[in-house]
């Protein structure tokens, strides 16, 4: 299996710049309770990763839900979590969903193209095209790619957009199979993020390739801020994987790892901008000393070791659709 | 059907090849063959024998020879000629005379498959490395750079490895073959050679130290050492490319002293600014490999071979014969080195 790790120099604030990211929360936690009402959200009664039913601690958000962090994998996942019936309302209907399209996406689409598409594209085309599988059917997921799918047709392959009810994406292609799915920083935010899966694998031929990103639990910012990471919030992140929770979910659901990697940039830059802003915080003297007080490049090579060893929160994986053509379970 | 092997050569490479084998639910060794009487109790069920025409007279379909250069090329033919698949570890004999010895003996058996064990090929940074290259995405190869070195031990000058009667060679031929198939392997067959062989440090008949310059006709540029005295055990390529490069670092070995538990390939495309000067560090990805499930898929293609009556792709005996011919013209090509002598098994 792959390990890869990314050097680049890119910081947070290019991405996710702060007064914005405020805005985009602050509406966020005014709408949650209207697009939300308790009596509609789902009890998980296991992780969704590993179906291990008991948490080591658990953080709120909102102050209505609850991040709980599994004894077994180390997934972390909301429980009450919103139906995916309310999610796709509120992406569509929202003023924080509408926010984040015209305000974040707009103003970052610069530094996300050359950050974060770019290498998305080159990810799939390292993957598949180095395979000489030069007419690769691809099916996309990823709302929030639809503007940038050019570069993807760019790869000269053959690209599919699926709409936004992700949780049953094969809707429209019955029929069809593709050889690769791609799905960005989506099961993240999926009321049932096996369905992704499911519908992965029932879309996909075998010996098909999945391509998901998400947020990984187990990352440096996520662990060493917990309960302070800002940018962890409903309904945006409700299911956090931790290498290993992703691992045995998709081995049950009938595929096969290719690649695992946390080749994230900010884990680093995001922790220390916590410490500077926030001079209270209560956190390991060594680390506030290390981030703030050495040479960049102790954070540079900091941010390469946990890429190395899979420590950063920005996750990718590659999982092949077994050629049996079966799932685990 | 069950495939009754037999293992010939029980040291360390045949008792790895057995573990592996014992994890096929379709093969079965049924007998093994080893000069020690006293070699370690491999199971029974199994017949052992200390002479390999005791064992080629067994019922068998698949022999694995694991025995030193000197003797292996004629149990290849013997093997063959007794109507079994073989499969060789490298390298292929102490000379192109061995491979071509094997080869005519393969010819005249065509339904039997003749593999030989090139088996960096089948690791992952390897085989990664040569998607990369047949994908063209980084451009035709200019030149590489490939370091495979090793540190010796205190019993290294007692090794049969450097008895040149057993061996026929050296580093280069024992350890050093790999890095030479692998850079056939990439850039294609080599024309001209210029090479230094020598002797620097240990006492012993064979080369401790080959550095090798190698030029395909299409101007690709290999540079090579193999080396005895490297105090850090080190397997390093770097192959630069019209369009970036790739530094292969590390390979996942029994000592597990090739990089520490893990393979690493370096991946860059080269940059220029707008002015077109050059950026001197750009942007590199780093794929770490840590599984090395090489053994498996090496003996998953030979089986798959027998089962499906296939041509042999990695580790044909055209293969061998071009890296062991290859080999030979660098040990010609110092021309102050003096072949060693050699004595042997007649095949």
């Amino acid at each position: 299996m792959k390990n890869v790790v990314i050097y680049d120099d890119f910081k947070e604030y290019e991405v996710r710049p702060p007064q914005l990211l405020k805005e985009y929360v602050g509406l966020l936690e005014s709408e949650v309770g209207q697009f939300f009402p308790a009596k509609d959200n789902i009890v998980l009664k296991e992780c969704p990763a590993c179906g291990c039913r008991e948490e080591n601690r658990s953080f709120v958000r909102f102050k209505m839900f609850v991040y709980h962090e599994c004894r077994e994998c180390l997934t972390v996942y909301v429980s009450p979590r919103p139906s995916q019936q309310n999610l796709e309302r509120f992406y569509a209907e929202s003023r924080a969903a509408k926010f984040w399209e015209e305000n974040m996406l707009a103003k970052t689409e610069e530094a996300r193209a050359e950050h974060l598409f770019a290498k998305r594209a080159q990810w799939i085309e390292d993957i598949c095209l180095g395979r000489q599988n030069k007419k690769l059917a691809l099916l996309d997921v990823t709302p929030a790619l639809r503007s940038k799918r050019e570069q993807f047709k760019q790869l000269g392959v053959l690209t599919k957009f699926a709409d936004r009810d992700i949780g049953d994406f094969c809707k429209g292609y019955e029929g069809e199979t593709f050889e690769a799915v791609t799905a960005f920083d989506v099961i993240g935010s999926l009321s049932s993020p096996l369905s992704l899966i499911t519908s992965a694998h029932k879309a996909l031929g075998p010996g098909g390739m999945l391509f998901l990103s998400m947020t990984a639990s187990t990352g440096f910012d996520i662990q060493v801020l917990w309960d302070r990471a800002a940018r962890i919030f409903p309904p945006d992140h409700l299911n956090l994987f931790s290498p290993e929770g992703i691992e045995k979910c998709l081995n049950r659901q009938g595929f096969e790892l290719i690649e695992l990697s946390t080749p994230g940039q900010l884990d680093v830059d995001i922790v220390r901008n916590v410490i500077e802003n926030e001079p209270d915080l209560k956190i390991s003297p060594f680390l506030k000393y290390l981030l703030q007080k050495r040479e960049e490049e102790s954070r540079q090579e900091l941010q390469e070791f946990l890429q190395r060893f899979k420590l950063s929160s920005y996750m990718r994986v590659v999982a092949q659709k077994r050629k049996d053509n079966e799932s685990a379970i | 059907m069950i495939y009754k092997v037999g293992i010939i050569g029980y040291g360390k490479m045949g008792k790895l090849r057995h573990r592996i084998i014992a994890t096929y639910p379709d093969l079965r060794v049924t007998a093994i063959c080893d000069v020690e009487e006293h070699a370690e109790a491999p199971g029974k069920d199994i017949c052992f024998f200390t002479d390999y025409r005791q064992l080629l007279k067994a019922d068998l379909d698949i022999v694995f020879v694991c025995t030193p250069n000197s003797i292996s090329p004629a149990i290849v033919v013997a093997a063959l000629q007794g109507k079994k698949h073989v499969f060789c570890e490298k390298p292929p004999g102490r000379t192109r005379d061995d491979v071509q010895a094997m080869i005519r003996a393969e010819k005249s058996n065509p339904g039997l498959k003749l593999k030989f064990g090139f088996n960096h090929r089948y690791h992952e940074i390897i085989k990664e490395t040569k998607s990369i290259i047949d994908s063209g995405v980084l451009g035709d190869i200019l030149w590489m750079r490939g370091v495979y070195g090793k540190a010796g031990s205190q019993t290294f000058e007692k090794e049969w490895r450097n008895d040149p009667a057993i061996s026929g060679g050296g580093i280069l031929l024992d350890q050093g073959i790999h890095m030479v198939d692998l850079c056939r392997y990439f850039a294609g067959e080599f024309k001209d050679i210029s090479a230094m062989i020598t002797r620097s440090y240990w006492n012993i008949d064979v080369e401790d130290n080959a550095f090798v310059l190698m030029k395909t006709d299409s101007n690709k540029v290999a540079m090579l050492h193999s080396s005895a005295t490297h105090w850090k055990h080190t397997f390093r390529l770097e192959i630069f490319l019209k369009e970036g490069y790739l530094i292969l670092e590390g390979i996942l070995s029994q000592t597990n002293t090739y990089g520490q538990g893990k393979e690493s390939l370096k991946i860059a495309r080269k940059r220029m600014d707008l002015q077109g000067k050059a950026f001197g560090n750009p942007k590199e990805e780093v794929i770490y490999f840590t599984q090395d499930t090489s053994w498996e898929m090496e003996i998953d293609e030979f089986i798959n071979c027998i089962k499906a009556d296939t041509a042999v792709r990695q580790g044909a005996s055209w293969e061998a014969y071009e890296t062991m011919d290859l080999v030979q013209r660098i040990y010609e090509a110092d021309a102050s080195w003096k072949p060693v002598s050699l004595k042997g098994e007649e095949i």
